[in-house]
């Protein structure tokens, strides 16, 4: 190969623990590159490759490991280029819906795989996860996403907001802090106490119902109204329940 | 440190920082201001002013400019050193390629764009060719502001400071940690190591440092002890602890979706109204499976245990005393005091061991405390 390489510790150490999270990635067909690579880059880089790697990325692939696993099998399908059938695990609407889609590629993002392709059933591009896949059949069909399929930038993250969104507004007490680090927030602001104030943005209210009951005295919505009251007659009706049990 | 001094060694590192070449002892006595002019004193003062620069951790270089020279020289390197020559084959460097690409919007970027202008220099196409099959494309950020102050601390050895918000807690503490290293888990980034202030194990999350993480001592001042796995101690602070408990449900049929995938049984509910399933499923955890449950609304109810139905009632009742709390309508106001004080639930009063996380890869941070089985009545400190 051409001129050799001359790297500033920051650069491989970079690169070593970006190479170790690439290798827990399932069906690399040639591994040998990338062994051979890493300790090329270990060899070299001395005792800073125990800083690096002392940096570590864990890939979190439960539902896709091994040869039969999930991500090889939707890899087949995309090298075969056919459709997929999935069963796919909604947590929002808390539902289980059946869809053809004609998949586009495999991303790992944060850790966890997912499936892009285009979902017929909705018609537009949709980002499967695939510990929610239930279950998944490569179709006789071949794979035919229309033009103007065309893949996600996730660079700037997963989350895609719509202008047909609705804002809704939470306060949360010290305990409920962590809505404002799992969901993506338009807005946060700080209030006295450890309290804060959130700004989420939804297409859909059910699950933000959902989120309010589960919070219990560690946040309430505040608007709009009507979520109020829809969540204040969801929690009457669920203790109702309890009132019948006794 | 007097004044004099300050200033002198502040010269010093300025004129050994804007070297490429390494400068004689001379030629910095020359260029620095502070210096005598006699040969001894100015040795010894020399001397001493660069075990305080590798005190503080300044990389202090020494060696030749030419194979000749018969004086060593001096320089401080503002990046690390660089490593020795390395030659790679085809598949390796395209290999590299891809993991240049993995890093975006990070802290590492800088280091990475180095890497892949140096590749390309090198003659390697990085990027457009690659073994990895078609398909896959990890990618990794970093958008945490700690990240870059922490990276430097594991690599260079240097204990930090940081105020820390813990899950719960309404205020800031400041902490200090010897740390081991960082790591990527979902998506989020941890940090872990020693804590000095409670000299021991602890593990971080960086979106909860709030504030600047600052160095507490010089490079190489901290040591990471044998066999520490920062690995293992993020994925067993992290992790779903075992689930233990068995609880029965009753579910309204084609509801409940979530609870019912990992259910143990699931059969007709034959006893009450139609329309409604009898689900057993496990769960680690009371008060976590009590949100989780609580979620579902009206269409769950809890048959057992007792202290996980308590718990769901007093997630619910929480709901609607805040709906009815503030000034309002004499109606609202009966109807708030109809409803029982709520049940708060436990908040944690003290880190005295790394918190758990709920099975459904939510971190919440707070110790639930097991109550002893078959206790009918929920009762939490509200400390």
């Amino acid at each position: 190969m051409g001129r050799p390489l001359r790297l500033a510790v920051d650069e491989a150490s970079a690169l070593l623990v970006a190479l170790r999270m690439l290798a827990e990635l399932p069906g690399l067909e040639d591994r040998s590159a990338m062994s051979r690579l890493i300790a090329k880059l270990e060899a070299a880089a001395g005792e800073a490759a125990a800083a690096s790697s002392q940096v570590a990325v864990q890939v979190d692939l439960r539902s896709g490991d091994g040869p039969e696993g999930l991500a090889a099998r939707i890899r087949a399908a995309i090298a075969a280029g056919r459709r997929v059938h999935l069963r796919y695990y909604g947590p929002r609407r808390d539902e289980a819906t059946e869809r053809d889609v004609d998949p586009m590629r495999l991303l790992v993002v944060e850790g966890r795989p997912y499936l892009e392709g285009w979902c017929l059933r909705a018609e537009g591009m949709r980002l499967f996860r695939l510990d929610r896949v239930l279950a998944l059949t490569v179709l006789d069909q071949p794979s035919s996403p229309p033009p103007e399929a065309t893949e996600r930038d996730v660079d700037q993250g997963l989350f895609r907001p719509s202008p047909d969104d609705l804002h809704v507004e939470f306060e949360l007490s010290a305990e409920g802090r962590w809505v404002a680090e799992d969901y993506p927030c338009e807005s946060v602001s700080d209030l006295p106490d450890g309290r804060l104030r959130v700004v989420l943005r939804t297409p859909d209210t059910g699950w933000v119902r959902r989120l309010a009951l589960r919070l219990g005295e560690d946040g309430r919505v505040i608007s709009p109204s009507s979520l109020v009251t829809e969540v204040r007659e969801a929690a009457a009706a669920a203790l109702a329940n309890y009132v019948a049990l006794s | 440190m007097s004044k004099r001094k300050t200033e002198r060694l502040l010269g010093l590192v300025v004129c050994l920082l804007s070297t490429r070449r390494y400068l004689s002892a001379d030629q910095i006595r020359q260029a620095v201001p502070g210096y005598p002019e006699q040969d001894e004193l100015f040795k010894r003062m020399f001397e001493r002013d660069k075990e305080d620069l590798r005190e503080l951790g300044v990389p202090l270089e020494t060696g030749l400019n030419h194979p000749f020279d018969e004086d060593l020289g001096y320089r401080i390197r503002q990046q690390a050193y660089e490593l020795p020559e390395l030659r790679l084959e085809a598949d390796e460097a395209a290999v590299l390629g891809l993991a240049a690409r993995v890093w975006q919007r990070a802290a590492l970027e800088g280091a990475v764009a180095g890497a892949l202008l140096k590749l390309r220099a090198a003659g390697v196409e990085a990027g457009d060719e690659h073994p990895v099959p078609q398909g896959i494309e990890p990618r990794l950020g970093t958008a945490e502001p700690a990240f870059g102050p922490l990276w430097e601390a594991v690599r260079d050895r240097r204990p930090v400071t940081f105020s820390y918000r813990a899950a719960g807690r309404s205020e800031p503490q400041q902490r200090e940690l010897e740390p081991w290293g960082v790591m990527n888990r979902h998506g989020r980034w941890y940090v872990a190591g020693r804590d000095r202030g409670r000299d021991a194990t602890r593990v971080f999350r960086l979106n909860r440092i709030a504030g600047p993480v600052k160095f507490a001592g010089p490079s190489g001042s901290v040591t990471v002890p044998d066999g520490a796995d920062v690995r293992e101690l993020v994925r067993d602070w992290d992790s779903a602890p075992a689930r233990e408990h068995t609880a029965v449900l009753r579910v309204r049929s084609g509801a409940g979706v979530g609870l019912r995938q990992h259910a143990v049984s699931v059969r007709t509910d034959q006893t009450g109204p139609p329309g409604w399933d009898l689900v057993t499923t496990r769960f680690a955890d009371v008060g976590y499976f009590a949100e989780y449950t609580a979620e579902f609304g009206q269409d769950v109810v809890v048959l057992d245990p007792p202290d996980l139905r308590e718990a769901v009632i007093a997630r619910l009742k929480g709901v609607l005393a805040l709906c009815h709390r503030g000034p309002g309508s004499r109606a609202r106001r009966k109807a708030a005091a109809a409803v029982s004080p709520p049940h708060r639930l436990g908040a944690c009063s003290g880190c005295s061991r790394w918190c758990r996380t709920w099975s459904q890869g939510r971190w919440s941070g707070w110790p639930r405390r097991r109550l002893p089985s078959g206790s009918a009545s929920v009762s939490w400190s509200t400390t």
